[in-house]
């Protein structure tokens, strides 16, 4: 296994394992109406900071940890497959995007609280991460 | 000229041009009054639908007198045309999730609802638009 399929795996966990834990513990505020709009937006948007933090900091670590592992893989330029792999996740994440963004320029236009724009936008990174990541991850096990 | 880059050619066309008439309609309204005020939700579902019609009608006499599409195999695009959409479209991927995160931040600044939308909107066919030209300059150029 590839140094570039080994962070592809990580990242996939990481953003997987975080995102579940946002959207899992905002379900309450997000869809319940648990809190005012503005309280919404703070308590998301602080969120919002700490898994970005926590996304930074693990992938950094995981990073190390993959390089420390197998050096020799560390250094390796992409080739001409991992180029492919990664273009074709960036496509299929690309479209995933595009669903959202759609959905967040609606929601603006219908003026929906400014907590559910975020999230939606949000919700839309994420997926479209999530989805050039499993992308990659087929790619890299069936072969391109 | 194939069949497909025939099409990438008409929706460059189309998109430029709604998105010029959108920009045309709501950016001298900046400044002039309060962005509460400005008018910019018609004119955007209206470039949207002129953009799919403008498309759709350039579309149809393409493919009614395209000679590729009559052709007994029925193969429209190859190996070529398939590695050309797929770096056209990764580079809008790429574009469309920059601008997605510049929209998160404004929300999260609590700018008006007005430049999330924009951000959005220009953003999706601007990198609709990057994806066509990086399509067409690798038909002209060659990939």
């Amino acid at each position: 296994m590839s140094f570039h399929e080994k962070s592809n795996i990580a990242m996939l966990l990481l953003t997987g394992g975080v995102y579940t834990w946002y959207f899992a513990s905002s379900a309450g505020v997000l869809l319940g109406g648990a809190a005012s709009p503005e309280l919404a937006l703070v308590v998301t948007n602080a969120k919002m900071l700490v898994t970005v933090g926590a996304i930074i900091i693990a992938s950094i670590i995981a990073h190390i940890a993959i390089a420390i592992a197998a050096p020799s893989e560390a250094n390796e330029n992409a080739d001409e497959r991992d180029k492919l792999v990664e273009m074709r996740g960036d496509q299929r994440g690309g479209y995933v995007m595009a669903v959202f963004a759609l959905m967040g320029m609606g929601a603006a236009m219908i003026a929906q609280p400014y907590y559910l724009i975020a999230n939606l936008i949000l919700a839309g990174l994420v997926a479209s991460e999530l989805v050039k990541g499993v992308s990659k991850l087929v790619d890299y096990r069936r072969g391109v | 000229m194939g069949f497909l880059e025939k099409i990438n050619l008409a929706a460059l066309g189309a998109g430029i041009l709604a998105l010029a008439w959108y920009l045309f309609s709501v950016v001298p309204q900046i400044g002039s009054v309060p962005v509460a005020e400005i008018a910019w939700k018609w004119p955007m579902g209206l470039s949207l639908g002129l953009f799919l019609v403008m498309l759709i009608a350039t579309v149809i006499p393409l493919a009614m007198t395209d000679q590729t599409i009559r052709d007994e195999s029925g193969i429209i695009d190859d190996e070529r045309d398939r590695a050309i959409e797929l770096r056209g479209d990764a580079w809008s991927g790429n574009v469309m999730h920059l601008l997605a995160f510049l929209a998160l931040i404004l929300v999260f600044f609590d700018a008006p609802g007005f430049w999330v939308a924009q951000t959005l909107y220009v953003g999706g066919m601007g990198s609709g638009l990057i994806s066509i030209a990086v399509k067409v300059a690798d038909y002209r150029r060659g990939a």
